[in-house]
């Protein structure tokens, strides 16, 4: 039924110390990532989606403290040196940055860059490495790719740019490929292009993709599974179609109520801001601006609870 | 919509607005080319009303925002603010003038001051106006910040206190603090989070109903835009390329760019089965645009006279415009 899972992350906790105390960014993170699965992760700003995703691969700066274990083909990366995670980046594990413009380095020609992942992980020389860039150029559909390997990244527009990103992320046809918020810097008719490449090389290669964006529509269109994220927590988990059309954490709710509908006069909206991660309200951290809240729920911690479909909601849990 | 009457009332009509900006080279910076950032815009604005400029970056939306509220220095065109041509208006003149109109920010982040307090943010726009007597200016400026839902001791705060939603909305309160008649809100809300976007947008509806306020309103989310306006023009490389009501635009697109557009924006819900229609390539660039329609480059349907000669605008009995050698049925 299920295919394999490659990703395994288990009681992942990511803090960060500050002069006013602990920012506690992610808590408590649990997720499966199966063979071939698109699993988006969603979440508004600050709520450590990016945070989850860059521990994956430990690129979080020395002074985060993490705590969990996170599989990947049965070894755990949090307790690996940095020869070993050399040997995974870029290689096994393949991330796609939002920003293309600031994440391609200016001072080298695309071809270089592209090529620089396989002459390292691939030990091809410069000969095949060139031929495997161009051949990769051609996959996500660049226009004249044995022109355009010896581009500046200035001279290429943002959709362009983005797409040699992804021609960089497969290059070693990676196992899992992490994009973070992928799309948000380009437009809508560029977002389409983009979006449709991805779902055209998810058939071709293989590989298992995590989506971080804060863009629903994004995540309805392209993911298998969903995992919502509120204040460092996971809130909701499962099939993507459970999760929008079955909601059952009254954040999901409101985040899908909230994005305009046509034909809707007035929007419904979450009253009140994201509260801040030092300083978390007890019990159910999303209790202050929730309209189905009682009593126990500023209280009590809710877990997250379910089979297939999660959530972390007390009143939800206690109605069942 | 505040009925029918107010509707037909004209507040602004700009008329085949033209902004060129020189590109400029060499040591005698002699000009070498230009870009056709608004090339030829004509709409009309009026009373209560919100019109919705849609685009991709670059097509000129951000520019037809500035230019109508003469911040760009020569212009071609008019710009008739209550019947008045602002493009011909200077000094003291259009300092007055600026009172009737707006502007709303982007990013809250870089568009207040971070040395001056809330209070004073909001009170200058009262004193450069010479608005209410001075001891009644922090009173007039508490009772804004509660308008756009902020608290009143919010007064003595720095913008660094407050989220990005909060942020705007001190926006909000110093645009709406010189009792304006039409505001132009350039992204309002696309550095917002879903949740707190839709708190943003409500309230501008409703600050709308209650000063009969008109907005431009400058946005790249289609989906925001439906919600809020009742007219759209969507932009194409320096030109509107298509006007009219919402409701006509959204359920029957007459221009391939916006019907394109349209099936682009992803929808959150996983059942909505829908005909995506994917562009092939970039905008082109606005120094140099295609001969012939602008669009053709990009366009599905393109036929050999979109190739050669340039689209005029044709009007629609629902009152639509659209400027397309073959809109669609």
């Amino acid at each position: 039924m299920l295919e394999e899972k490659v990703l395994e992350i288990k009681g992942l906790h990511v803090s960060f110390p500050s002069s006013y105390g602990e920012v506690k960014a992610v808590s408590n993170v649990n997720l499966d990532l199966h063979k071939k699965e698109t699993l988006g992760l969603v979440g508004e700003s600050g709520c450590g989606k990016s945070v989850t995703s860059l521990s994956i691969l430990k690129l979080l700066p020395p002074q985060a403290k993490i705590q969990g274990e996170i599989y990947f083909k049965n070894q755990n990366i949090l307790t690996m040196d940095n020869k070993e995670l050399r040997r995974l980046r870029g290689k096994e594990i393949a991330m796609i940055f939002q920003d293309p413009m600031s994440s391609l380095n200016p001072v080298f020609t695309v071809g270089d860059q592209i090529g620089e992942a396989l002459k390292l992980h691939q030990k091809m020389n410069k000969k095949e490495a060139k031929e495997r860039t161009i051949e990769l150029l051609k996959l996500v559909k660049i226009p004249d790719p044995e022109k355009r390997i010896n581009d500046y990244p200035h001279v290429l527009s943002g959709g362009m740019s983005q797409r040699a990103m992804i021609a960089m992320a497969l290059a070693c046809n990676p196992t899992v490929l992490i994009a973070d918020e992928p799309t948000t810097a380009l437009d809508v008719t560029v977002q389409a292009q983009i979006l449709e490449l991805m779902g055209e090389l998810k058939e071709k290669i293989d590989s298992s993709i995590i989506l971080i964006t804060h863009n629903l529509g994004v995540i309805a269109e392209v993911a298998d599974n969903v995992a919502v994220m509120y204040a460092g927590k996971i809130v909701e988990y499962g099939n993507k179609k459970d999760v929008f059309k079955n909601s059952k954490h009254p954040y999901t709710l409101g985040l899908l109520e909230s994005v305009p509908k046509r034909g809707e006069p007035k929007l419904k909206t979450i009253e009140g801001v994201v509260p801040e991660l030092i300083n978390l309200p007890p019990g159910c951290s999303f209790a202050p601006r929730c309209n189905k809240k009682t009593d126990q729920c500023t209280k009590i911690t809710s877990e997250l609870e379910g089979e297939y479909h999660k959530t972390r909601c007390l009143v939800y849990q206690t109605k069942k | 919509m505040n009925g029918q009457q107010k509707l037909e009332e004209i507040l602004l009509e700009v008329k085949n607005l033209k902004k060129y900006f020189p590109i400029k080279s060499g040591i005698i910076a002699r000009t070498e080319a230009f870009v056709h950032a608004v090339d030829n815009v004509s709409f009309t604005i009026s009373r209560g009303e919100t019109l919705g400029l849609v685009g991709e970056s670059g097509c000129g939306k951000s520019t037809t925002g500035r230019a109508i509220l003469s911040l760009l220095g020569a212009c071609e065109g008019e710009v008739l603010f209550e019947g008045q041509d602002i493009l011909k208006l200077k000094g003291e003149a259009m300092r007055k003038k600026r009172k009737d109109m707006q502007l709303i920010f982007q990013d809250p982040y870089s568009s207040l001051n971070p040395r001056m307090t809330v209070g004073s943010i909001v009170q200058e726009a009262l004193t450069i106006h010479n608005l209410g007597k001075k001891e009644e200016r922090p009173a007039m400026v508490k009772q804004l910040l509660e308008e756009v839902g902020l608290k009143s001791e919010h007064y003595g705060r720095y913008p660094h206190e407050f989220s990005g939603g909060q942020r705007q909305r001190v926006g909000i309160a110093r645009a709406l603090a010189v009792k304006p008649k039409l505001i132009v809100a350039d992204e309002p809300v696309s550095s917002l989070d879903v949740s707190v976007q839709a708190q943003v947008i409500n309230l501008l509806k409703d600050l709308q109903k209650k000063y009969d306020l008109s907005y431009l309103f400058i946005s790249h989310d289609l989906n925001v835009v439906e919600h809020i306006c009742q007219n759209v023009a969507v932009m194409y490389l320096g030109q509107i390329v298509e006007m009219g009501k919402k409701e006509l635009v959204y359920a029957n697109p007459k221009h391939p760019y916006t019907e394109a557009l349209l099936s682009a924006t992803p929808i959150a819900d996983p059942d909505a089965k829908k005909r995506r229609i994917i562009l092939q390539g970039d905008v082109p660039s606005p120094v140099n645009p295609p001969q012939g329609c602008r669009f053709h480059t990009r366009c599905q349907y393109v036929k050999d006279l979109c190739k050669k000669e340039k689209s005029q605008p044709i009007d629609f009995d629902d009152g639509r415009k659209v400027m397309c050698h073959y809109p669609l049925k």
